[in-house]
């Protein structure tokens, strides 16, 4: 009995010590996530951090902003504009829940936003806003703005392209990173907890 | 002994539990949004990223690139362009996307998979082949990537899919 008391003891303290202490759940510093993401725990590898150096030129003013390699991060130029594009690769029907964002916005007269969108990849005009975060006052040290309220947040692939956008109108205006938090759920066959039978056979076996 | 033996056993399937390893982050298709395409440096202001999410061209032709993550061991399926090809008088009349593969230490490229638009039109068309060569991704030896030609600001370049199994 003094032995199955103590192997007891040990599994449900392996166990425990399995679950907490070697993998923590969340990791961001934006808090904690909203309570799905605890209780099904299908995070996968969420958040997904887009770093400035995914950002790329929106092709008609490509000197407008400036990656600066040494720092990782990336700032608006003398030639206003800077709008720059990143890609955003969501695994299929995950849920997208927060965007944060960290930037350094030094700039009385500017402010940045960026913007999370998808994009029919079979009907033109068909682009939904799915998140946006804006910078607001002026301080020299990285902050963090964030939406947590995201529009059309299942991803949908092949239908869908996602991607961040935003305009960095200054120097004083510099996008350090974009993370997104989202979950993943099991999906069936038969796709039942969307709603869709499609899945299922026609003919009664 | 026997007891620190049982202790990791059950920490790891405790591990397990918490932490599927299905949850790997990502999923076929592979979709190369137009937001992951960059130019090689020879016009760089040759093109246009539309507020609507798509590339157009200026008149002139343009080459576009972007990676391809590809997991280890998935086999290609298929390659997929979505595209408007408004026109046809330009010098490079379609849209035209590859996958292409180059050995790690060389710069011998192969192409995989390739597909372009067919005729001028105002909608997207969506041209895809699943006649691919050296599907089975290979990390370890090779580097991956799309390559996107368009010309005209009626060519609209929306996405590549490329679709896999594992």
């Amino acid at each position: 009995m003094k032995y199955s008391m103590q192997s007891i003891v040990i599994v449900v303290c392996a166990l425990v010590l399995g679950m907490v202490g070697f993998c923590p759940i969340t990791s961001a510093s934006e808090g904690v996530p909203f309570e799905g993401g605890h209780a099904k725990n299908f995070g996968g590898s969420s958040p997904l951090v887009i770093p400035a150096a995914a950002f790329s030129t929106k092709g008609n003013n490509a000197e407008s902003h400036n990656f600066i390699w040494f720092a990782g991060f990336v700032k608006g130029t003398a030639l206003a504009g800077g709008c720059i594009q990143a890609p955003v690769y969501l695994p299929r029907w995950a849920q997208v829940y927060e965007m944060w964002v960290s930037m350094i916005d030094d700039d009385g007269s500017y402010d940045a936003s960026v913007i999370l969108t998808r994009r029919s990849n079979s009907t033109l005009g068909d682009v939904d806003d799915m998140a946006l975060a804006s910078t607001s006052g002026s301080a020299t040290a990285v902050r963090t703005f964030s939406d947590i309220t995201v529009n059309e947040p299942l991803v949908m692939l092949p239908d869908y392209s996602y991607y961040v956008t935003t305009c960095l109108a200054s120097e004083n205006l510099k996008l350090y990173s974009v993370r997104l938090y989202y979950t993943e759920e099991t999906i069936f066959i038969d796709a039942f907890e969307r709603g869709d039978t499609s899945g299922w056979s026609a003919v009664s076996p | 002994m026997r007891k620190a033996m049982v202790f990791v056993l059950v920490a790891a399937a405790g591990l397990a539990g918490v932490a599927p390893l299905w949850a790997a982050g990502h999923t076929a298709p592979m979709v190369i949004p137009a937001a992951a395409l960059h130019n090689d440096g020879e016009n760089p202001n040759g093109f246009y990223f539309d507020q609507n999410g798509y590339l157009e061209g200026d008149g002139d032709p343009v080459k576009m690139f972007a990676a391809a993550y590809l997991p280890q061991g998935a086999t290609v399926e298929s390659l997929t362009l979505y595209a408007v090809d408004g026109t046809d008088a330009c010098t490079v009349p379609s849209v035209n996307a590859w996958l292409v593969r180059v050995p790690i230490n060389e710069a011998e490229l192969s192409q995989m998979v390739g597909v372009a638009t067919d005729g001028a039109s105002s909608a997207i068309q969506e041209p895809t082949s699943s006649s691919i060569t050296d599907g089975v991704i290979d990390n370890l030896f090779y580097r991956y990537f799309v390559r996107v030609d368009f010309c005209a600001a009626t060519h609209k370049v929306l996405a590549v899919v490329i679709d896999y199994s594992e």
